[in-house]
């Protein structure tokens, strides 16, 4: 070993390197090997020394993708021709396993060759470093960082690359010999300088130039080193020290040999030093250890969820269980320890637990239900979700249960209740019916299938419910549907459905939403009833209206011109009388009651007119009426009917606000009213009325209350041609009128009589 | 009051026709007096009168609406269609029962002078002789 017999001394130093190091020949013979290399390569170093390089690591024939050798060898020439470093990028290049000769342990590396020049410049040796990242690839795999640990082996590599070239290559190795008892610098390299920059090492002590390790436990390891001659390493030891004379005290970590030089004659002189900074290292540790941090961080929440967490291994133990799980399986911790998968669950016996663990490492597994036992043995269903992940690089299997009894249980009671609701909706004559929220059949009753000619639902629901409805209302009837569904609305209509015997029936279907207790739609829930009479009926009904009207119009139309034929002839005949018989005893009055009969029949025929203008005239042109004015035309057109009778008249109407009506309508109203309260007065009292006006909620009331004749019964008091009191003049055709008016705007009227006092007229228009 | 020289009453009613002459006949409106009980006889009479000599081609028809053969309205629809050379001469009087909205609906696109309700009084008989031909029954 001709370079290194040049500095003899460094050999037990090269050997206690703490990065793995080999020292290699040009014809690549092994110099020297550190034990640090030993280690890593499970090799011994007799086994090395002196064995060309490849021979001692053939590789690994079984792993074809990776040409460690291959590159390593071209690395190694590369070196050897340009004497210029190399990195090499990550190798897998495993390694002899010992204890099975023939096997391989896996092993992933980060190279670096550099080549050590003698005097010439010429190579003399290649310096192997390598940097074991086996363990740091794998860590990577489960910690998620790989980017920041490749860089913190990267920079552990250049760090280690840096010290070992310059020791070997171009300059001392990183290392400080420390002379005497005072620990006096002797020799600090460029490497030491490195470290402490602004430091002049050099001839000062120890404590000269780092004052601030007083304190610190390096006076006591050099001081044992020194007076014991022990070698002693110490792994990451934290310093607070100054880079620089005079700078901030930083933490910096060392891993270091310290190591007694002596004397020729055995005598401990001095402390060499080999102080290699593993700060970064250190950090990046930390890093990892913060992720443990967090899992306690997660453990601490897992600790106080409402459900039962679990945590499984392989082997269907637990890993944790937090205070639920405990709790929901009656056991404590400590017997928790002892307990595996199979004895909580009697359904995931061993095979189906390594089925489910296993696929819980490929994919989440959706929440499904099982059983759990507790330890007193009862049974109780959960429902649980799994998922794998890993920790410490171990696959396990985290399961969330939950106690669903009470879910069952609402469950059951719910089936109990359907149940229930289907024997009565059966037992029901109408059609009933359950939709799914997709508007698909979920029920019909025993009335809907005898309607369908079915003989069970599941045919019915087969077919869809669609195709039973009339083509033309099937688009309506799903639209109606589903947008009732989508927002939760009632539905209703009317549609047409076939019958069992190919019949189409109207029926009327009216449904709403149906709910699940924890608010879930459960599907629409309606029932239909046939309307298809009623149907009939109602067009019937409007055609007989329609029928009624037409012959209203015809009878009023048609009588007149026979009784203006009749009262034509009359004044023909009456001018044909001779003056002789004109005076004659009961002549003139036959003619006159000849002419009232006639007059009273064109007047009925002038109301049955009116009526059907009124019907027809559903939308009259309503504007904004003055009460008013409206009670003062009519006081006026009905004035000599008021001295006549003497009525005193109270009009308190002047604060109303203005009616929104047709003003003819609104004057026929009062007109009506007013003309009644006088001609049907009482004999025996002077006609008192009063008209007044008041808002009432949504309604604008009139009111026209008189002292006259009483005993009306409303219902009868507004049809047509009713009169209750015979000995007044009158069609009985005025409130009908009134009734039908008020009406036809969404107003009513209504009446209070009280026996001797008269009559009050309610007329409400909405306001 | 010089009479107007014919005048044509168009209804299906005997009495209301007899009641009409008898009160034009007093009213002294007319030199001639025409019946006619529906619509196509009143065309015949039209085709027969009123042609390019003669001189007895009603001025004045008195029409009623509802006439069973050819009611008031198909009348016209014909008398539309009429080549008549005195037709610029001839007023129509359409006579109603009712002034009912729906009749009126009706004839308003038709070649009418008037609507007059029945029955014809001497009021009316007068206010068309003013409206349409300038004369007066004398007071």
């Amino acid at each position: 070993m001709p370079a290194l017999s040049a500095l003899p001394a460094l050999l037990p130093l090269f050997n206690a390197l703490p990065g793995a190091h080999l020292l290699l020949s040009p014809d690549l013979l092994i110099e020297a090997v550190s034990d640090a290399y030993l280690a890593v390569t499970l090799t011994q170093r007799e086994n090395l020394l002196g064995r060309y390089v490849f021979d001692a690591f053939p590789g690994n024939p079984q792993t074809p993708e990776a040409h460690g050798v291959r590159t390593l060898l071209a690395s190694f020439r590369q070196v050897l021709a340009t004497g210029q470093p190399h990195e090499m990028p990550p190798q897998r290049c495993d390694v002899p396993d010992p204890d099975h000769p023939g096997q391989f342990v896996e092993r992933c590396w980060l190279p670096h060759n550099s080549p050590v020049l003698d005097a010439h410049g010429c190579v003399s040796q290649l310096l192997h470093t390598v940097v074991d990242i086996t363990a740091a690839l794998r860590d990577e795999a489960h910690l998620h960082d790989s980017h920041a640990r490749e860089q913190t082996a990267l920079a552990e590599a250049e760090h280690q690359r840096q010290q070992l070239h310059t020791l070997f290559a171009e300059a001392p190795a990183p290392i400080a010999i420390l002379a005497g008892p005072d620990f006096v610098f002797q020799l600090a390299n460029s490497a030491s300088q490195r470290i402490f920059p602004g430091q002049g090492l050099v001839g000062n002590a120890l404590l000269t130039a780092f004052p601030e390790l007083a304190d610190t436990p390096i006076l006591p390891i050099l001081n044992g080193v020194y007076s014991t001659g022990e070698t002693f390493v110490v792994q990451e030891m934290p310093v607070m020290m100054a880079r620089y004379a005079g700078g901030a005290l930083e933490e910096i970590h060392f891993t270091a040999t310290y190591q007694a030089r002596r004397d020729e004659q055995g005598a401990v002189d001095g402390v060499m030093i080999f102080a290699y900074e593993v700060t970064d290292q250190v950090k990046a540790r930390r890093g990892v250890e913060e992720n443990r941090e967090e899992l306690r961080r997660f453990q601490f929440m897992a600790d106080r969820v409402r459900d039962p967490f679990i945590l499984m291994r392989a082997d269907a133990t637990f890993a944790y269980l937090n205070p639920k799980a405990l709790e929901a399986w009656g056991y404590t911790a400590d017997e928790a320890l002892h307990l595996r998968v199979p004895d909580v669950d009697p359904i995931f016996q061993d095979d189906v637990f390594r089925q489910a663990f296993a696929r819980a490492q490929q994919e989440n597994i959706p929440p499904f239900e099982t059983l759990h036992k507790r330890k007193d043995g009862y049974i109780f269903p959960v429902e649980v979700s799994m998922g794998g992940l890993l920790l410490s690089g171990q696959p396990h299997m985290l399961a969330i249960a939950r106690d669903i009894t009470e879910q069952k249980r609402t469950i059951d009671a719910l089936r109990e209740s359907e149940a229930r609701f289907r024997t009565m909706a059966d037992a029901a004559p109408s059609l009933m019916w359950a939709v799914h929220p997709d508007a698909s059949v979920r029920y019909i009753n025993r009335a809907f299938l005898n309607f369908v000619g079915l003989d069970d639902e599941q045919q019915y629901a087969a077919l869809s419910w669609p195709s039973y409805v009339h083509p033309e209302e099937r688009d309506l009837t799903a639209h109606a549907l589903t947008s009732a569904i989508r927002n939760r609305a009632l539905y209703s209509l009317e549609h047409r459905m076939r019958r069992h015997d190919g019949e189409y029936r109207w029926l009327l279907a009216q449904g709403g939403p149906s709910y699940y207790p924890n608010g879930e739609l459960y599907g629409y829930v309606g029932s239909a009833i046939d309307i298809t009479e009623l149907k009939q009926a109602n067009e019937q009904l409007t055609r007989a209206n329609v029928d009624l009207d037409n012959f209203i119009y015809t009878a009023s139309h048609d009588l007149k011109a026979p009784i203006s034929n009749i009262e034509g002839l009359l004044h023909a005949l009456t001018q044909q009388l001779s003056p002789t018989i004109q005076q004659a005893a009961l002549v003139q009055p036959i003619l006159d009651m000849i002419q009232g009969a006639v007059d009273r029949f064109k007047q009925t025929i002038d109301h049955l007119t009116d009526i059907t203008k009124l019907q027809q005239e559903y939308t009259p042109t309503t504007e904004q009426v003055e009460l008013t004015t409206v009670v003062e035309d009519v006081r006026l057109d009905l004035l000599p009917l008021i001295e006549e009778t003497g009525a005193h008249l109270e009009i308190d109407v002047a604060d109303c606000p203005a009616i929104t009506f047709s003003a003819k309508n609104l004057r026929s109203v009062v007109y009506n009213l007013l003309s009644n309260a006088l001609k049907y007065r009482h004999p025996d009292r002077v006609p008192h009325i009063r008209i007044s006006c008041r808002c009432e909620a949504s309604w604008l009331v009139l009111r026209v209350q008189d002292n006259g004749l009483d005993g009306v019964q409303q219902t009868k008091l507004f049809g047509m041609f009713r009169r209750l009191h015979t000995h007044v003049e009158g069609s009985g055709i005025g409130l009908y009128m009134v009734k039908k008016m008020v009406e036809n705007v969404g107003g009513k009227i209504e009446v209070e009589s009280q026996i001797g006092l008269g009559s009050t007229f309610f007329v409400s228009f909405p306001a | 009051m010089q009479k107007l020289p014919s005048v044509l009453l168009v209804d299906d009613d005997s009495t209301t026709n007899f009641l009409h002459q008898l009160l034009l006949n007093r009213l002294g409106v007319a030199e001639q007096l025409v019946v006619a009980e529906n619509g196509v006889e009143a065309l015949a009479t039209l085709t027969q009168t009123c042609t390019a000599t003669s001189t007895n081609c009603p001025v004045l028809i008195l029409l009623d609406v509802n006439m069973p053969i050819m009611n008031g309205i198909e009348f016209l629809e014909a008398y539309q269609h009429l080549p008549l050379p005195q037709k610029q001469a001839i007023v129509i009087v359409m006579l109603t029962t009712s002034l009912n909205a729906r009749d009126l609906d009706r004839v308003q696109e038709l070649p009418i002078a008037g609507v007059v309700n029945k029955p014809l009084t001497r009021e009316k008989v007068n206010t068309i002789l003013q409206v349409h031909f300038q004369r007066e029954l004398p007071q």
